[in-house]
């Protein structure tokens, strides 16, 4: 403990000291003769090439014109990061305005020679209606060179500016941004930064056209070159960046005009939008899902009655076309005779049936997990980018989401769990805490070991929670006979499996599961006077999923579980037990997680339970080696084998 | 206003109306659900040659799509250059009875670029969507295209594995004296020939072509199962005239569309002449200049016109530094003829999978790369790499016929094909394991061939501190502790080396007093095929590789041994499997063979091959059980 803190300490210093020791920003083409001649990056002797510096300079002109310079420069110290010489810069490109202009490439190489990179390596490619992007292909790259280039770019959206990435895939020596706002405009700066920056500094303001702006600078120095590991919601939730959000204008000689309010007025606003609110409000937009849906409703059905069969038809009548949204673009009733909608057509038409059979229900908006982090303190609507429904009966909430057939209520496709959703509702626009249900798998075997090493006998397994709708999504497009062969193939590639009885298969608000009689040959190995057996023939995980010996990110899982193995093994006569492994039990701090295995005799054989549970979804990068440990000690448990002899 | 809405709508009624036997899923005869994901309901294409060097094609298609695994087909793309134009690209969707849901508009044309950084291209895709969230339902796509200068014509596939065909026309009309070859391709459909005008008309008519199931591990390129491949006699491209009546001819157009771009500056000649110039043989002579292309020059990939098929200058190369497979071999040969070594650029389709055949009845320029031959030395060199050593070709372009563009004609010339021979794993592995079982374990491994790739690549772009990382993550095998790791690749021929030292914690399993060693946890063979009685298509594995390995486990202290796995040994024309174990003292050695040949084999025998792998894989979960005394 204490070596790691002097550790710590030691780089701190030495950290701080780089910073402070060196000039950060050179100008363009003046490159220190020590980054012409390194070979390795001092801070990382694994990079190939390191930006050496970042710096965009915005402006924002009075009448809301954006101009960002960027100004970028790169090192080459492999042959194999030569590719870096393939620049590839997309910009908002419409018939009106082209975004990107005076491109400006050169290259250096370790001996000072700077040529520029001239125009005829430079292509222009669409990439999309609105997007397209410069290529450049640098010629004549050699391992040692430095690649500067630099672009303005322009726009009219002073809504959001422009985002700041300061972290790439390869280290970045020095990364900075700077930007003059005149006064008129007030914003909110969303950061995702570690810790401080290396410079936070406001210039004095300086006035044009009548216009105070004033200049703020923000620095960061050595930052890793960000890798992705698995196990993480999003590796965008772990990249430095700056964003804009406008909250006021204030133009001399009128009100200042809120554009970002409060809470209670975003949700006014959507509440009135076409492509939102009017949705459910306005009752022809969704005519003829009313008219093929209310049929199913019964006189009488309570609330919870209603939201099931509503969530059930939208599910089975609109098809998702793979989209997140929060904005639905034509009717509800468009989206039903295509069969075919985004996840806020479909949830919106849930929350117009639901207002049509008279039952509470609000849209939810949130942020998938792959979309990142929400701002629960900023009331602006791009953080969002889809939706699910809230449904209220009295004190009692449920959540729906329609996206995927196989949710029942109170379940939520995967990428919708990312801990919070936001209440569109204009008297109580509210932020919910949102986390996934336990997913659950539980095994209960009767089987029998004869003497040739085959196991025979019955087996159940069944699933809970999103564990029952992966598996509901898989047998929709599988043979289930297929499907649980491949399920034990991992272990038995002879597996004979009859008499399968599945259980629930359609009700997706129920466990699912599947009985069925089994034969495993060559289960257990027949050697002289003994039978080695592996009892355990299925579990939530046989390997443990953490090889890398060290974590930079927490670890994030979708959600929490449990799984229980049990089985009651009846031996071959003429054989008894030589060596019950002893039991075991590990328990993650606060209860995070659980593990306890036993191998008990009884009166016909032995019993083997083996039992795993996860409470917690996230796990500091501290709590990666014990993590690991856990798993690696379940999977170890997987493996046991149980030895009899000939008596 | 009403009386509008009126008619509009009995039109639509009577086009519902009309809708209904065309389109309705429910007039699919029931023998063509069976094994498919679509049905084609009617389909007609027809390829019109307007002028020697220009073209038009027209067609309609009619698909019933009938589940998930049919919904990419649902998507329509086409290809468009300066060449290729698309005049109009229509589709409408249908619902399971055939009423109409959606005709598309202009705007829902989509259009992909190319969004990697290393390739700009002048051409593009063109494609439309027409899902719909219900199946079955039947969509509906006309195309026209015009093209302009073509010496090759798409070929028509007439049935794609789980597809039903309920009727299909393929018509290639061309002016009376436009002659062509063609091979029909698991059909043998005939077609009808009419003259009349000064035009001639030749259709092929396929109806009621029930589907071919869909399975894994089956011969055929692309899942393109019956086709008609068109071979025009008489091509023209940007105003370049040729015959292809065969692979000679074509060659010959190929090589004269190259010619004379292979001229260096006089520096750069002086520096090839400079690199060679203590080079005794010829190959030392390859091998300088090969070092000396891929330590210098990247792969990018520009494509403008005919460029697809004309080569950059030599002289572009030279001064950029970078080509596409075409550049990058014309400017190694420029290089090879400098030192006065000759060689030839050859086309060749590369691809790790089922490849595109190539007929001499109906030859055809099916290809997507461009590799370097040099007939004096037999050798092939694939010139767009930055690591492999010269000669080295892989599985992504050997085993295969290559069009060698030479001086005189085109030639067909094979590539060599892999042997177990080539892709060799040997290894040595020593396992130390103490009383609490964890094991300390010492690999040198030495492989060849296709296994030798990864490990050459990976040095190649990382350092040492992420080439730890990834040998840890990658690994069968999981490592509490590294404690040497060295990947070293050989510069002349394709081996590898690579030397570890780790701890593993699980390598053994404990229970009571006894350890269970597994044999093959460090290096395990695991092959399967999915069991299937009713096979149907072929059987085909490009895989062919050799592995031999001596695994030395010394005993803990205290233990002794109780079973070991008695000798195994299984061979067939698909591999061999071979494990001896052999106690020694203190300790237990292990020779394992394996050895995989390439299957291609009738559906007949496809269990025989699933039933050998299994064999395999299940003598190689042997284990070694240990007691405590």
């Amino acid at each position: 403990m204490n070596l790691q803190n002097t550790f710590f300490f030691t780089l701190f210093i030495t950290l701080s000291f780089s910073v402070f020791a060196q000039d950060r920003t050179q100008k363009w083409g003046d490159i220190p003769e020590s980054d012409l001649k390194m070979t390795i990056y001092p801070q990382d002797s694994s990079a190939t090439s390191v930006v050496l510096q970042d710096v965009g300079k915005l402006v924002l002109e009075p009448n809301g014109t954006v101009n960002l310079n960027r100004v970028r420069r790169i090192k080459i110290l492999d042959v194999s990061a030569l590719d870096q010489g393939n620049l590839m810069i997309p910009y908002y490109d419409t018939q009106r305005a082209e975004e990107l202009r005076n491109l400006d490439v050169q290259v250096t190489t370790p001996e000072g020679i700077t040529k520029k990179v001239k125009s005829d390596n430079v292509f222009t490619q669409k990439l999309t209606r609105y997007w397209s992007a410069k290529k450049i292909f640098i010629p004549d790259l050699k391992k040692g060179s430095v690649i500067e280039y630099r672009y303005d770019m322009r726009s009219e959206d002073y809504f959001s500016l422009y985002d700041w990435y300061f972290q790439d895939a390869m280290p970045v020596r020095w990364s900075e941004f700077q930007a003059t706002i005149p006064d008129y405009f007030d914003y909110i700066i969303l950061r995702n930064i570690p810790h401080a920056f290396d410079v936070e500094e406001v210039t004095a303001g300086s006035q044009s056209n009548n216009a105070v702006s004033h200049t703020t600078r923000w620095g960061l120095a050595n930052l890793p070159a960000l890798k992705e590991e698995p196990f993480t919601t999003t590796i965008y939730d772990y990249r430095n960046f700056i964003k804009f959000q406008l909250r006021t204008l204030m133009f001399p000689g009128s009100a200042p005009e809120k554009v970002m309010n409060d809470w209670k007025t975003l949700a006014e606003n959507l509440v009135d939008r076409e492509d939102f609110g009017l949705q459910y409000k306005k009752s022809n937009q969704s005519n003829d899902l009313w008219k093929a849906f209310s049929g199913q409703l019964a006189a009488g059905d309570a609330p919870e009655i209603k939201a099931a069969k509503a969530l059930r038809f939208i599910q089975n009548n609109i098809k998702w076309n793979g989209n997140y949204a929060v904005l639905a673009k034509g009717s509800l009733d468009n989206a039903f005779e295509k069969k075919s909608g985004s996840s806020a057509h479909l949830n919106l038409a849930l929350v117009a049936l639901l207002r049509k059979a008279d039952v509470k229900a609000t849209p939810l908006l949130l942020s998938t997990r792959s979309h990142g982090q929400m701002y629960t303190e900023y009331p602006f609507l791009e953080q969002f980018n889809s939706m699910v429904v809230l449904v209220q009966d009295g004190e009692k909430f449920s959540i729906l989401d329609a996206t995927n057939p196989f949710l029942p209520v109170n379940q939520l496709s995967l990428p919708h769990y990312h801990g919070a959703a936001w209440m569109v509702d204009k008297d109580a626009p509210n932020w919910l805490d949102i986390s996934a249900p336990e997913a659950s798998q539980t095994w209960y075997g009767k089987m029998q070991l004869n003497e040739e090493g085959e196991l025979s006998g019955t087996l159940q397994i069944q699933t809970g929670g999103n564990k029952a709708s992966e598996w509901r999504a898989q047998l929709d497009t599988t043979k289930t006979t297929e499907f649980l062969q491949k399920k034990l193939a991992h272990r038995f590639p002879d597996a004979q499996l009859d008499s399968i009885e599945w259980l629930q298969l359609t009700a997706v608000d129920q466990p699912l599961s599947a009985k069925f009689k089994c034969r495993l040959p060559g289960a257990a190995t027949v050697a002289n006077d003994f039978i080695y057996c592996e009892p355990i023939i299925d579990f939530w995980l046989l390997e443990s999923p953490f090889k890398s010996l060290t974590r930079s990110f927490p670890v994030e899982f979708e959600m929490p579980f449990k799984s229980q193995y049990v089985l009651d093994l009846a031996l071959p006569t003429g054989y008894s037990v030589e060596d019950l492994p002893a039991p075991a039990r590990v328990n993650l701090p606060e209860n995070a997680g659980k593990m306890s295995f036993s191998c008990t005799k009884n009166a016909t054989g032995v019993q083997v339970i083996l039992k795993m549970n996860l409470a917690k979804t996230t796990f500091a990068s501290q709590e990666y080696g014990a993590l690991k440990q856990f798993y690696e000690i379940v999977a170890e448990k997987t493996k046991f084998q149980l030895v009899l002899k000939r008596v | 206003m009403r009386l509008l809405s009126l008619i509009v709508l009995l039109c639509t009624l009577l086009r519902q109306m009309s809708a209904q036997s065309d389109y309705a899923a429910t007039g699919i005869p029931a023998e063509y659900f069976k094994n498919a994901h679509t049905v084609i309901r009617s389909r007609e294409l027809t390829f019109t040659v307007t002028q020697p060097d220009e073209a038009e094609t027209e067609e309609r298609i009619v698909m019933t799509i009938l589940n998930k695994e049919g919904a990419s087909s649902a998507s329509w793309y086409e290809y468009e250059s300066e060449f290729e134009k698309v005049k109009s690209l229509k589709g409408a969707v249908y619902d399971g009875e055939g009423n109409l849901v959606k005709e598309s508009r202009k705007q829902d044309i989509q259009e992909q670029e190319s969004f990697t950084d290393y390739e700009f291209s002048s051409s593009r895709n063109k494609f439309l969507k027409m899902e719909y969230g219900q199946y079955p339902y039947t969509v509906e796509f006309q195309v026209r295209k015009t093209i302009k200068g073509f010496f090759r014509v798409d070929d028509f596939v007439v049935q794609r594995l789980g597809q039903s065909v309920l009727k299909s026309t393929f018509s290639v009309v061309a002016p009376s004296g436009y002659s062509f070859k063609w091979k029909g391709i698991r059909s043998d459909v005939q077609p009808v020939v009419q003259e009349s005008g000064g035009t001639k008309t030749t259709t092929w008519k396929f109806a009621n072509l029930p589907a071919v199931p869909e399975e894994p591990y089956h011969p055929y390129f692309n899942n393109e199962y019956a086709m008609i491949k068109i071979a025009p006699v008489r091509v023209s491209i940007d105003g370049r005239e040729g015959d292809f009546s065969d692979w000679k001819q074509m060659g010959a157009f190929f090589y004269a569309l190259n010619k004379d771009r292979d001229l260096l500056s006089a520096e750069m000649q002086a520096t090839v002449l400079q690199m060679v110039k203590d080079k005794k043989t010829t190959r030392e002579k390859i091998d300088a200049i090969y070092r000396y292309l891929e330590q210098n020059h990247r792969y990018v990939s520009i494509q403008i016109g005919i460029g697809g098929w004309q080569t950059l200058e030599a002289g572009f190369v030279e001064k950029k530094k970078y080509g596409d497979c075409k550049a990058l071999s014309n400017y190694m040969h420029a290089m090879l003829k400098v030192a006065g070594i000759e060689s030839w650029v050859a086309i060749i389709y590369a691809g790790s999978n089922n490849l595109p055949e190539w007929y001499d009845e109906a030859p055809i320029p099916y290809a997507n790369h461009a590799i370097l031959y040099v007939p004096g030395e037999d050798l092939w060199l694939e010139c767009t790499s930055n690591t492999v050593p010269s000669g080295y070709l892989g599985d992504f372009t050997s085993g295969r016929k290559a069009l060698l563009l030479t001086p005189q004609d085109g030639k067909i010339l094979s590539t060599p094909t892999q042997t177990a021979a080539d892709n060799l794993k040997n290894s040595h592995i020593s396992i130390g394991l103490d009383e609490m079982g964890i094991a300390e374990v010492q690999g040198d491994v030495l492989y060849t061939g296709d296994l030798h790739e990864p490990y050459r690549q990976l040095i190649a772009h990382k350092k040492q501190a992420d080439v730890e990382k990834i040998f840890v993550e990658r690994a069968e095998f999981p490592i509490a502790q590294l404690l040497a790791l060295k990947i070293e690749s050989s510069e002349s021929i394709p081996q590898a080396n690579l030397h570890y030292s780790v701890k593993i914690n699980n390598l053994v399993t404990k229970s009571g007093k006894r350890m269970f060693v597994p044999v093959s946890k460090i290096n395990p063979f695991k092959r399967s095929l999915p069991a299937n009685d009713k096979r149907v298509l072929d059987l085909k594995l490009r895989d062919v590789y050799a592995w031999k390995d001596t695994v030395d486990i010394e005993l803990p202290p205290g233990y002794t041994l109780e079973n070991m796995p008695s000798g195994k040994h299984i061979q067939s024309e698909f591999g061999l499997f071979d494990m001896q174990a052999v106690q020694q003292e203190n300790r237990i050695r292990i020779i394992r063979q394996v050895e995989i040949q390439p299957v291609s084999v009738s559906a007949a025998r496809y269990n025989e091959v699933r039933q050998f792998y299994q064999e395999m894989t299940r003598a190689d979960g042997a284990q070694i059980v240990l007691v405590k005394t």
